[in-house]
């Protein structure tokens, strides 16, 4: 068996964090009510934190905790609390931003600390900078090659953690601050209003224009490359999505954890698998895929040339929230559904099994036509679901 | 505080004198326009005439760019220079370790607070002779700051805000003779535009690119020069004018302020900007104080009395509750309350507890997803916690 990579998927909430952790994650990354880049997520409180520390231990699986906002002298008064808390319950490291953070971390807990691609750690010396610092891994910024990302961790010797997957910024991350002088939010801090999404009219000097969301990134996503991330020594795939629903969270991650279980005995994807993960991929929303800088400097095929809209080839209609065994299964409905619609129940592991929704009853046993969110209902049993599975439609 | 400029071809450099000068070669620095033997000559012509001179060195590198950017720089008559302004952690890193010049250490993104500067201060040691902060630092944060600093601290004075640095280029996509590549990465390539979108209530940002990747900035530019003897009595050594984008009228009427302030001085530099002046966040930085906005608080787990949440609500039939705190038994009889998203607490007594299969319980735990009779008035996502009143 070969060493592969680390999988590593966002859990922007506890839900997310079982529901990645069950559909095969290494390690998942989550934050706390404070100090990270995603002051709208769920995020964790410390209980929750606890809770799913524990969950993801007891499944073999790791969690990091962000820390990962630009922290100002008042946001660090806080911290070394909330650092004696994440030591306590056995977090495995946290994710920083900047040298204040290192510095408060190394004083009061023993935690690892990896660099967050806030930092823009784009080459070796970078890497070297960081590790003197004290950190042990480099979440690289998004702008470096895999043969980059490659050379880094040899001549740095450091652990690398690249994304795989997800949204990216336009710029270098960290250098950004549309909403803290537009809005009044601090980017850096969590409070990202996604102006770089705008359609934007554009007026050259020259006397020419154009209307476009010149700024906008299509998405990340690189299962066809990785097998170059393994032979590259990547140390972390990293899938981007805090903010993102429990249908992407597991489908993601499913789908990463069935490439690299296919690579631990393989140096390549076969052609029917990578286009079964090219199809599963494209039935969780997402903005046009690009490769971004893996392979070489992002171009222009990677600006997304449309404004932000949600079009989806499949919906979650909901998570399986417990089950009897041969007799039903009970869906906590997310979007709504028919009587009779087609479903797709994934799981774990393997492929997705399809069924018709022929009886959809509530817990008195009432007929439900039509499901709503935030309903329970029993379907009917799909031999091998178990608590946490995700159940589908496709839309269109 | 004396004033550092930008040295650009057209600056007449003998109408100065004992000013600090920025020189910045098209291949180091975001903005540059100067070639290698411009760079030399310049700063020669400049240190010859006794001002100090720094070689600016900001861009962010991959890799590749690394490379590149450290040839050109060993080609660089480095004894015009004074010290080397840098940014990227990879070429602070380098220059600590390949240069005996001094440093002056960019940190105006990523660095606002003391520990972190103090670990940059740490790790250059004797050889870090300046830092420039972000102007996000408000005047009360500094004046926390500085006496802390045994370091002299620069900030812009006057010039553009930058709002966005990719290395992408943007800009030509949308014109219709498209330059190649090749061209884009040359010293020449320099495209302007003013951006606008119907989405923001700010219109003409200043949009830029040129090889290094596209920029974009705030409509409106930074202005402290009415506030002069604030930052300096707040410890603020060295005051940056940014003139690379500015007359050379409105300069006269700058370096005559910061020579010579007056409330006169300040009023004629605002009839003369192109654009809007604002002290951004100099007087007060509350760019966080919209978080508590961004989602609902109340529907957040809060203490140990918490039991769980609402899933299902069958109007005068059941509640669902998922069960989320190991550590609690939920039993016939509890008396609960109920924190709704709108911000309503309910209480129940459960008369009946189930399990999604109808059978009768007298007690769940851990991750358990029961059914008890309904109360009115509570709506899903509401938080369950014991009562004990």
């Amino acid at each position: 068996m070969r060493t592969r990579p680390e999988l590593l998927s966002p859990a922007g909430s506890l839900d997310k964090l079982k529901i990645a952790v069950l559909y095969g994650a290494d390690a998942v990354y989550c934050g706390g009510q404070k100090f990270g880049l995603r002051m709208a997520s769920d995020n964790f409180t410390n209980e929750e934190l606890r809770e799913g520390v524990a969950f993801a231990h007891a499944h073999g699986s790791k969690v990091y905790v962000v820390l990962n906002g630009f922290l100002h002298d008042e946001d660090l008064v806080s911290l070394p609390e909330f650092l004696h808390l994440l030591e306590a319950i056995k977090v495995d490291a946290v994710i920083v931003s900047d040298l204040g953070t290192i510095e408060t971390v190394k004083a009061n807990c023993n935690v690892p600390i990896h660099l967050s691609t806030q930092a823009s750690c784009l080459n070796v010396e970078s890497a070297k900078l960081w590790k003197s610092k004290g950190a042990e891994r480099v979440v690289l910024g998004r702008e470096v090659s895999l043969s980059d990302a490659k050379e880094i961790r040899e001549k740095a010797e450091i652990e690398v953690e690249v994304f795989i997957h997800g949204s990216m910024c336009m710029a270098y991350s960290g250098n950004c601050t549309i909403s803290n002088y537009t809005q009044g939010r601090d980017s850096n801090r969590g409070g990202c209003a996604h102006s770089c999404r705008f359609e934007y009219s554009i007026d050259y000097s020259n006397g020419e224009n154009s209307k476009s969301t010149f700024m906008s990134s299509k998405d990340l996503e690189g299962v066809a490359l990785l097998p170059q991330f393994v032979a590259a020594g990547v140390d972390s795939i990293k899938v981007e999505g805090r903010m993102k629903g429990p249908h992407y969270a597991g489908t993601i991650t499913k789908i990463y954890a069935d490439a690299l279980r296919e690579l631990e005995t393989k140096d390549s994807l076969s052609p029917e698998s990578l286009a079964y993960y090219d199809s599963e991929l494209l039935k969780v929303t997402h903005r046009d895929y690009s490769t971004g800088s893996l392979s070489g400097a992002a171009g222009d095929e990677s600006v997304y040339s449309e404004r932000e809209h949600d079009e989806k080839e499949y919906e979650v209609s909901g998570v399986v929230a417990d089950f009897v065994r041969d007799e039903f299964i009970l869906l906590e409905v997310r979007h709504a559904f028919y009587i009779g619609d087609e479903l797709e129940l994934m799981p774990f592991k393997g492929r997705s099994q399809k069924f018709k929704a022929d009886s959809v009853l509530n817990f008195i046993n009432e007929t439900r036509e039509k499901t709503k969110p935030g309903e329970l209902v029993k379907l009917p049993w799909v031999p091998g679901a178990e608590k946490l599975n995700l159940v589908r439609r496709r839309l269109c | 505080m004396s004033p550092i400029l930008y040295l650009t071809e057209s600056i007449e450099l003998e109408k100065f004198s004992n000013t600090d000068f920025i020189v910045e070669p098209s291949m180091l620095s975001r903005f540059g326009k100067l070639d290698l033997d411009k760079t030399n000559k310049l700063s020669q012509k400049a240190k010859a005439l006794g001002h100090k001179v720094y070689l600016e060195w900001d861009i962010l590198m991959v890799e590749k760019d690394f490379v590149q950017a450290i040839n050109f720089f060993k080609k660089i008559e480095l004894d015009n220079f004074d010290a080397i302004r840098v940014q990227d952690p990879g070429a602070i890193n380098w220059c600590l370790e390949n240069t005996n010049h001094n440093l002056h250490l960019n940190l105006e993104t990523g660095n606002h607070n003391f520990p972190g500067i103090k670990s940059w201060l740490d790790k250059g040691k004797n050889r870090i002779s300046r830092i420039i902060l972000s102007i996000e630092w408000s005047k009360s944060q500094l004046s926390e700051l500085l006496p802390k600093l045994e370091c002299p601290v620069e900030f812009l004075g006057m010039g553009r805000i930058l709002l966005f640095y990719t290395p992408r280029f943007l800009l030509n996509i949308g014109l219709s003779n498209r330059e190649s590549t090749l061209e884009m990465g040359n010293t020449n390539h320099w495209l302007e535009a003013a951006g606008q979108s119907e989405e923001s209530p700010h219109k003409g940002f200043p949009l830029l690119e040129n090889r290094h990747g596209t920029y974009m900035f705030l409509p409106s530019d930074h202005c402290l020069l009415d506030h002069l003897k604030d930052l300096s009595e707040v410890g603020i050594s060295n005051l940056r004018i940014d003139n690379r984008f500015m007359s050379d009228e409105l300069l006269n009427l700058v370096l005559e302020q910061v020579k010579t302030p007056s409330e006169e001085g300040y009023l004629k530099i605002k009839e003369n900007s192109e654009s809007r002046l604002i002290r951004g966040f100099y007087n007060t930085n509350k760019s966080d104080v919209l978080f508590k906005k961004l989602k609902n608080h109340r529907i957040q787990r809060r203490d140990e009395n918490y039991l769980g949440q609402v899933l299902d609500v069958n109007k005068k039939n059941y509640l669902a509750i998922k069960l989320k705190n190991p550590k609690k038994n939920l039993e016939l009889g509890d008396q609960l309350s109920l924190q709704t998203p709108d911000g309503k607490t309910k209480y129940l007594t459960v008369n009946w507890l189930k399990d999604c299969a109808g059978n009768d319980k007298k007690t769940a735990s851990g991750e358990d997803l029961v059914f008890v009779n309904h109360v009115g008035g509570v709506s899903v996502r509401a938080s369950v916690y014991f009562s004990y009143e």
